[in-house]
């Protein structure tokens, strides 16, 4: 399959069931929300050694918050419901508790009841307070600004983690370029995050190493300066090659960034270095969600 | 279906206590509900008797008439609309676990005493002890909604253990006493002794407040949970709907510092 001049290998990602939550975090303004919103998804690349995977859904108007200030709506993603539940609460004590103005609710309205507020509230030594509204149970807890609200509980559903696409170019700077406009493209669709910096990871890896301690190293089939000395997988025109991974909160989800994040690229072309779009699996035997690149591109018309 | 519609015929001697029917609505719908067994004053009665009713859907009652000698109307209502048209008697909506009542004019005293989930509307004034405790009762109002669009009279919230109540009016005196928490609104002001005896728990007031000495001031606030309230108050209309929107810092007085004093009085819009 090839598109605008880009070949479409016929592979497919590999994905994996996850935990998520979304949370709304609000301030007095724009600046404070996403000064809170940065810190609590901050270091939240991978599973692997951050606990969880998070990211900036999108920009929040003050009409969509719960209390009528402008926030950002962030998703966080994790192995385990324990491991997600754990997380939420020290990074929304760490980052929310402490940000000037900040405010922290659930997003989402179904999924199981995890604790958000709930065991935070004790850092206000006793003059804590709660207001229910509408049903739902917000936790004021004075602190030197006045008072940080948190909502008790965020709701835990099933997600996926792990989508992911490769964008081989002639030249890195073609790659970052084409990785940038799927990002912009894919921040576009609700639901899903692209955890790493920028949205866009270079270190992709495979499964196992040489060292008995090391899990996972890097992808060498990919790796563009080794291609004389591994079997390596880069077409013969292809000189980098920029992996973009993908959670969202349903398989749907994760098709659909997939999607709009390709179109993008294809809409490059291989006018501007755009040799071909790949994606990681790790034979289909680890992961439960299978996102075939080629069956992808042909729902639909392309956009 | 056509809305179940109870109009009084005869003014009954003395108080009648309906607080049969909604009990008895939800058991077993309208079939007999004309034999239906009252007390008037210290007489026996039928439902039929005093009222002539019309239409069959038990979820949508409708009752027209003075009633302002009648008790207990919508005591025990768990679902449905019921709406008056007129005003009622003591003890409107007490112990209501759900569904929505909407008085056209005035309540007696110990409206929504220890009402729990709902929402009730009085259109014109609430008595004496409304979302109060029932002579003897720990707790007061344990959750739910009563809007007053006229004024509230003293003892209002006494009790109260949860759930809000909205007063565009003014609210009498000893509004909040012994709260244990909840949320008051009155935006008419309030009476003397505003809180006395409160735990915990709100009290909105606008305006000024000449507050006991057992409240202590903790300055003016901006505070993030005031705006989440006026903002869920949004789908009420008005007055209730206008106060979200503009940024409204608020005087926070703790109380009451004789008993726990984790209350809170918080006035703004001051005159």
């Amino acid at each position: 399959m090839i598109r605008n001049g880009v070949e479409i290998q016929d592979t497919f990602a590999e994905a994996f069931g996850m935990r998520g939550t979304r949370l709304i975090v609000t301030g007095d303004n724009l600046k404070w929300a996403y000064h809170g919103a940065t810190a609590l998804t901050g270091f939240a690349t991978s599973v692997i050694a951050c606990g969880v995977e998070a990211g900036i859904e999108r920009k929040l108007e003050p009409g969509e918050t719960p209390d009528g200030r402008p926030g950002a709506s962030v998703l966080m993603f994790a192995t385990s419901s324990k491991e997600l539940g754990a997380q939420v609460e020290r990074r929304v004590g760490q980052t929310i508790l402490t940000c000037p103005t900040a405010s922290c609710f659930a997003g989402l309205a179904e999924g199981d009841a995890i604790p958000l507020g709930k065991n935070l509230r004790y850092f206000g030594d006793g003059w804590q307070s709660s207001k229910v509204v509408d049903g739902r149970r917000f936790w004021r807890v004075p602190v030197m600004d006045g008072e940080f609200v948190c909502e008790e509980t965020t709701r835990m559903v099933r997600a996926v983690g792990g989508g992911n696409f490769l964008i081989l170019t002639v030249a890195p700077a073609d790659a970052l370029a084409a990785a940038e406009a799927a990002i912009e493209a894919m921040r576009k669709v609700p639901n899903v995050i692209m955890p790493f910096p920028g949205g866009v990871v270079r270190s992709g890896s495979k499964v196992g190493s040489r060292y008995k301690t090391l899990p996972a190293s890097t992808n060498d089939a990919f790796c563009p300066t080794l291609r004389g000395v591994v079997n390596s997988e880069l077409p013969a025109a292809a000189g980098c090659c920029l992996e973009i991974v993908i959670d969202g909160l349903t398989a749907a989800d994760v098709r659909a960034a997939m999607r709009a994040g390709m179109d993008a690229v294809c809409r490059r072309g291989r006018d501007q270095g755009v040799v071909a779009l790949s994606a990681g699996n790790y034979g289909g035997k680890l992961g439960q969600f299978h996102f075939p690149l080629r069956e992808i591109m042909s729902e639909g018309a392309a956009q | 279906m056509s809305a179940l519609t109870l109009t009084l015929r005869t003014q009954p001697v003395g108080r009648l206590d309906l607080s049969p029917l909604a009990p008895a609505l939800a058991a077993g719908g309208v079939a007999g509900l004309s034999g239906l067994a009252l007390t008037a004053g210290n007489r026996r009665c039928t439902l039929g008797e005093l009222f002539a009713l019309s239409g069959d859907d038990a979820g949508d009652v409708v009752l027209q008439g003075d009633l302002s000698h009648v008790d207990g109307v919508g005591a025990g209502l768990a679902a449905g609309r019921w709406r008056v048209e007129g005003s009622v008697g003591d003890f409107l909506a007490q112990d209501m676990s759900g569904g929505t009542l909407v008085v056209d004019g005035s309540a007696g005293n110990f409206a929504a005493a220890a009402m729990r989930r709902g929402s009730l509307t009085i259109a014109g004034d609430a008595g004496d002890h409304l979302g109060g405790a029932l002579p003897g009762a720990m707790k007061g109002m344990a959750g739910g909604q009563v809007l007053v669009h006229g004024h509230a009279g003293q003892r209002c919230a006494d009790r109260m253990r949860r759930g809000a109540i909205l007063v565009a009016g003014q609210v009498g005196a000893y509004a909040g006493s012994r709260m244990l928490a909840g949320t008051l609104l009155a935006l008419g002001g309030v009476g003397a002794h505003a809180g006395y005896g409160m735990k915990r728990g709100t009290l909105l007031v606008r305006g000024s407040a000449a507050l006991d000495a057992t409240f202590a001031d903790c300055g003016t606030h901006t505070l993030p949970v005031v705006h989440l309230l006026f903002r869920s108050w949004l789908p009420l209309g008005a007055p209730f709907a206008e106060l979200a929107g503009a940024v409204r810092p608020v005087r926070r007085w703790m109380g009451d510092r004789a008993t726990d004093g984790k209350g809170e009085v918080l006035l703004f819009d001051p005159r």
